[in-house]
Order: structure tokens, then sequence, then C-alpha cells
């Protein structure tokens, strides 16, 4: 008996039973198959949703087919109809005959092709990036290390192990408020003019994230008339914000 | 670079690589014309036939791999099991790729009669078959291709050595359910 998880798709399972009834393809009448089809399709209890709506498409035209086969039929005038639904069905049939016979012979190759071994590729780390030399001098150097030198003077002038957390001095919403204030009445800001004559480090960023901040708020638009150039802000709405 | 001497840099190239390399990728590599590089390959793969490494070509593609006639005593050494077979689905639908390339799913889909989406998910991800741009018809779809790992998959060198389609039957079919249907008809 035939089960339906032997198959691939309805196709399949019409072939086999073609087959199995030893007739060919050309002459077989379907309708005589469609009982059995029928019978395997919905004895089947563990159908799925997908695969049973194709296999009770093909179902549903094979009753076409058988009723049409039963019906007399008015003889057809214009030669040229349109194909029947059991030539399409044949046609078809035939057409995925063909593909699988092909994979009959792809099997062959394929168990033959089978018996080659490949080996893993060996290792291989990717190459250290080059250093490009090219023009470096030793004053290069020297200058160099001498600003590496300044800037770690400056920066953090020997400092004791112990830390100190210091406090916050500028916290994003009071720049938040402040900026929105500068903004008011539609008045255009350069970031400078945000900030204190020397910024320091912890200015500027705090700053900056006001500023991500307003934009995200929606409530200010940023200019940068070119690439790395200086950032205008705006409040968004214009002149209708202004007022308030 | 002579022959002999460009063979053996390709034979080396190829052991270190491992996996495929395209004829494109060596001639690059070794900054020699592709003329000369498919010289040195053809020479390559009938000096290693017989022997338990060969060289093998499919499509653009170059590797070393053993001797199929070896394949018995590799598993007895290593107990290594046989590479799984594709599964009917996956040969069915590599099969109307193969011969109708390229096609897109709806063409696998109107010859197997069932959906194919799956499939085609896994042959791509098995590098079988490749995208190759889409159809110019309703909703663009995607068409695919076979790859050299499909050629390689099935031992082929080029997709032309596919064996043949059954042929067509379709031309009778056409004509003979009519007369048989028409009979019922009369009668």
């Amino acid at each position: 008996m035939f089960h339906l998880s032997q198959f691939d798709g309805p196709l399949d399972l019409l072939l086999a039973l073609i087959t199995r009834a030893k007739l060919d393809i050309h002459d077989v009448m379907l309708a005589e198959i469609t009982d059995q089809f029928i019978g395997i399709v919905f004895a089947s209890d563990e159908l799925q949703a997908e695969a049973a709506s194709e296999f009770v498409a093909v179902a549903a035209l094979l009753v076409e087919i058988k009723t049409r086969a039963l019906l007399p039929r008015p003889p057809k005038t214009e030669d040229e109809g349109e194909e029947s639904p059991e030539e399409m069905l044949i046609r078809r049939l035939a057409e995925y005959k063909r593909y699988k016979e092909a994979c009959e012979e792809l099997r062959l190759e394929e168990s033959r092709a089978g018996m080659l071994r490949f080996k893993m590729p060996e290792e291989r780390p990717a190459p250290m990036e080059e250093l490009n030399m090219d023009g470096v001098t030793l004053a290069i150097i020297r200058d160099a290390f001498m600003r590496l030198l300044a800037r770690t003077s400056d920066d953090a002038p020997k400092e004791p192990r112990v830390r100190q957390i210091e406090r916050e001095r500028y916290t994003v919403s009071d720049a938040v408020t402040r900026i929105s204030r500068l903004l008011l009445g539609g008045r255009t800001a350069r970031f400078n003019e945000l900030l204190a004559d020397a910024p320091t480090r912890e200015e500027i960023v705090t700053v900056f994230l006001a500023v991500l901040e307003l934009i995200k708020l929606a409530r200010v638009r940023v200019f940068q008339r070119e690439p790395l150039g200086e950032l205008e802000l705006k409040a968004e709405g214009g002149e209708a914000d202004g007022g308030s | 670079m002579e022959v002999r001497e460009l063979a053996g840099a390709i034979e080396a190239v190829l052991f270190v690589a491992g996996d495929p390399l395209t004829r494109r990728e060596l001639a690059k590599a070794l900054d020699v014309h592709m003329h000369d590089l498919n010289a040195a390959i053809e020479q390559l793969e009938m000096e290693t036939a017989q022997r338990g490494v060969r060289v093998v070509s499919f499509g653009e593609s170059v590797q070393l791999a053993t001797n199929p006639s070896f394949a018995r005593a590799i598993d007895a050494a290593f107990a290594a099991a046989p590479r799984p077979p594709l599964t009917q689905s996956a040969i069915e639908a590599l099969s109307v790729i193969a011969y109708r390339q390229p096609v897109t799913r709806g063409d696998i889909e109107a010859v197997r009669g069932v959906k194919s989406d799956y499939t085609v998910a896994t042959l791509l991800r098995r590098g079988l078959i490749t995208e190759a741009g889409r159809r110019d018809t309703l909703g663009r779809p995607m068409q695919y291709v076979t790859t050299d790992l499909f050629l390689r998959h099935f031992g082929l060198t080029d997709i032309s050595e596919l064996p043949p389609l059954p042929d067509e039957e379709a031309a009778p079919l056409l004509i003979e359910p009519r007369t048989e249907t028409d009979r019922v008809a009369e009668a």
C-alpha cells in the first residue's frame, strides 16, 4: 500500500499509481486512477496543511476530469480551444517524469563523484599589516614623541594613585535647557556658541550629547555646510515655535 | 615561467588552498596568462590521473582531490562515513535548475507541483546554486543557476556533460487525449 509520506508531491504519487497500473501516461484514462489517488490522500492522518492543499488540488482536478468524461459534451466546434484539464495534467505529468528520470541519472553521477575526498584548507593567518614608513624621518619621529610627552604632562599631571570622582559639573539636561533658550525666536546658533570660551572635554561632550538629545526629540535641526564644517543649530519648526 | 615549473606552483598553491580555486584566482596569484595556466593545469590533470591525489577541474574551478579508486581505502583507514546524498526533493529541484537555468522558484514549482522555497534555500546554503539576477516579469522573481560546486557534486567538468534530459514526449500527448475524450463525447 502506498503512503503519502513516500511521495514528493501529488505528481509523484500520480506517476507511481500510473506505473503500478502498468499504464503509459499517453493512454491512461486518468479517471481510472482517481479513486485510488483520493483514497490514499484521505487515508493519510498526518497531512500537513500546506502539503495537503497540493494533493487536494490535484484530487479535485482528477474529479473534474472524471466528471467531464461521464457527461456528454457538445462537439467542439473550434479546434483551437483551450487545453482541457486532462491534457494539462498529462502534459505536466510527462514533464515531471522527464526530470524524475534525469534525477536517476544524476544519482549515479552523484554516487560516483561521492568517491572523491578533499582536504581542509591549511591554516593561513592573515598577514600582518605593513607599516608604511615612506618619508618618515628621525625629526618627524622626534616631534611626534615630543607632542606625546607634552600631552601626557598636560592631561595627567602626576596624579595621586587614589583618584577622586568629581561631581558632574555639566549635565545634559542643563545643556538642553540652555540650548533651547538660545534658539528661541528662530535664531540659529553655531555649535561653538554653545560652549564657554575655553571648554573642557567634559563640557564639549555634554553639550554634544544635549544636541543629539534635541535632535532625537525633533526639537532642533542641525546643518553642516561642508564636510567637517561647523554645526549650525536651528529650532525645529522655526517661527512657529519661536513665540513659546 | 616554464610549464613544468608553473605546474608545480599550481599544485603547491592548490595543496595549501584545500578549497577549490578559480582559474582566474590562480592566474592572478601566480601572475601568468590564462593560456599558460590552462596548459599547465591540463598537464597536471594528465600527470596526476593515476595518482592518489589528483588535480581535478570543474567549471572555472580547480582543486586537489583523492582518486576515486581509493575511496574504499580512505573509508577503511578513517572509518569515514560517505557524504550523504541529496534528498529526493533537493535533487528534483536541482535537476530543473540544471537543465533549464536560469529558472525562478515558480518554474521549479510548476514542474514539481509542490512548494519549493525550503528546498531552494537549502541548495543555496550548500552552494550548489546561486542567484543570477531577477527576471523581468511580474514580481521580478529571483532566478537561479547552478555553481561549480554543483558540477563537483556530480563529478562533471562542464555543464555540457549533464546526462541528456529524456526526450520531450509532449507532441503526441497533445493529440491523443483529445481523440479519447472526443470518442466519449460522440458516444
